[in-house]
């Protein structure tokens, strides 16, 4: 038992502190990154999964300057031979996270990093919330709307704001018909639940102001004592939104890029970033929510 | 050393050409505008039509669906065309449809892979694909044209 301890111990003290001559901020943004690859293994080719786990478990695999672009590539080739169109967005945004960390692996440079990752945030919640405001379905509070009222992803938590379970089941059956060419392309309505007009406009000017807010602190250079209103913000976004929709491929991302770019102290960033990951994989959150509610099994 | 975010910036601001040109779905090619409009790929119906012996018969599109579900290229090719319907797009999707067979069911014609059918040129296809558009002051919704093949000229 203690021989086996000490080998642990080794092993992770290899990892973490022994590592290449990799700087602690890297080598634990390395792992996060690392961490979410196993998480969302989904996203990723199982080359590049097998990848990661062997990161994790061997020191010598972890500490090779080529990890980083093996990874990018394996995952560039995948991205170009699949169907490229149908890529969520966020799938393009881990193929720029992992062309960072390929960048960095050969490039130490640690402020440099910390910038990528604040301005790729930036960037992401800028052309976010540029095409909102462009969008008239959104801005009228439509999105929300006819969004809330079909879509699973949003009804289940939306019954627990007033919306009627049997309203939510009619709604999609009612827009789904257009797949059967018997039924050919009729119009619907929908049944709405008038207690929730405010609450659309209230999402509507909510996404505005927090994504919006979340372009503006990572793109604006805030002075060093600032720098905590990004990891508030995004905390708020995080929480906010993945809690509500359960698409936590993103939040993940946004979270080991929330890592990347935190100028708070490395232990108290390892603590809300890993915690926000916890919230959203390991506890199941969003269900304890909804049981609070009294939905879902 | 910024290469990443100069990569995501210029494929970002691509994307509102391609949405605009070609009608680019904005919840997909990388320019970050999901949840920011109605118009997902996955709720793009399409309408296909084949003439022949001057007859228009509306294609059941299950039933292409159903003969390619083992040929991963033509799967990928008719995703990437929800997602991205250019006309390049459509005009290949019209020649892999006239590489079927189809037989009369009803009012619909019907896809098939086999030897029995009809079988047609791409040039007796006519793809209609649409889009849905929800009017919030009176609750309802509609599927309004998006885009055709072989495209109108005005």
């Amino acid at each position: 038992m203690s021989s086996t301890s000490v080998t642990s111990k080794n092993k992770i003290t290899t990892l973490f502190e022994d590592t290449n001559d990799y700087s602690p901020y890297f080598r634990y943004t390395a792992l996060i990154t690392l961490v979410f690859m196993l998480i969302n293994s989904s996203t990723f080719p199982p080359f590049t999964t097998i990848l990661a786990l062997a990161a994790i478990l061997l020191p010598s695999v972890f500490a090779s300057k080529w990890l980083w672009p093996a990874i990018f590539v394996t995952a560039v080739i995948t991205f170009a031979t699949g169907s490229i169109w149908t890529y969520d967005n966020h799938e393009w945004a881990v193929l720029y996270w992992m062309f960072t960390l390929a960048i960095f692996s050969f490039v130490r440079n640690d402020e440099l990093l910390q910038r990528t990752a604040r301005l790729l945030i930036g960037f992401i919640f800028l052309f976010a919330t540029s095409w909102k405001i462009a969008a008239s379905e959104f801005r009228t509070g439509a999105f929300f709307e006819l969004t809330g009222h079909t879509e699973p992803r949003f009804t289940d938590i939306m019954i627990a704001f007033g919306l009627m379970p049997e309203a939510a089941t009619t709604n999609d059956r009612a827009i789904s018909r257009w797949g059967d060419p018997e039924y050919g392309l009729q119009g619907f309505s929908l049944i709405t639940s008038p207690i929730l007009e405010s609450f659309w406009i209230f999402l509507t000017i909510g996404t505005y102001i927090v994504e919006g807010g979340l372009a503006l602190l990572f793109l604006w250079p805030l002075v060093k004592k600032f720098t905590w209103l990004r990891d508030l913000a995004l905390t708020v976004f995080f929480i906010g939104t993945y809690v509500m929709v359960p698409v936590s491929g993103f939040g993940n991302l946004l979270a080991v890029m929330g890592f990347a770019a935190s100028n708070i102290e490395l232990k108290r960033r390892i603590a809300l970033y890993a915690g926000l990951i916890v919230l959203m994989e390991v506890i199941p959150t969003r269900m304890l929510i909804l049981s609070f509610f009294g939905i879902g099994s | 050393m910024l290469l990443p975010v100069i990569l995501l910036i210029s494929v970002a601001l691509n994307e509102p050409r391609l949405h605009l040109q070609d009608n680019l779905t904005s919840w997909k090619g990388g320019g970050f505008g999901m949840f920011a409009t109605l118009d997902r790929h996955t709720y793009r119906p399409i309408v296909v039509n084949i003439t022949f012996q001057e007859k228009t018969m509306q294609v059941d599109f299950r039933s292409y669906r159903a003969a390619i579900e083992n040929d991963v290229n033509k799967v990928q090719h008719l995703e990437d065309t929800f997602a991205l319907p250019s006309q390049h797009n459509l005009s290949v999707l019209a020649k892999q449809m006239a590489e079927m067979k189809y037989n009369v069911d009803n009012e619909f014609a019907i896809a098939s892979n086999g030897e029995f059918g009809i079988p047609i040129s791409y040039r007796q296809i006519s793809i209609a694909l649409y889009r849905i558009k929800y009017d919030a002051a009176l609750n309802t919704g509609s599927w309004i044209p998006l885009t055709s093949w072989p495209e109108e000229k005005s």
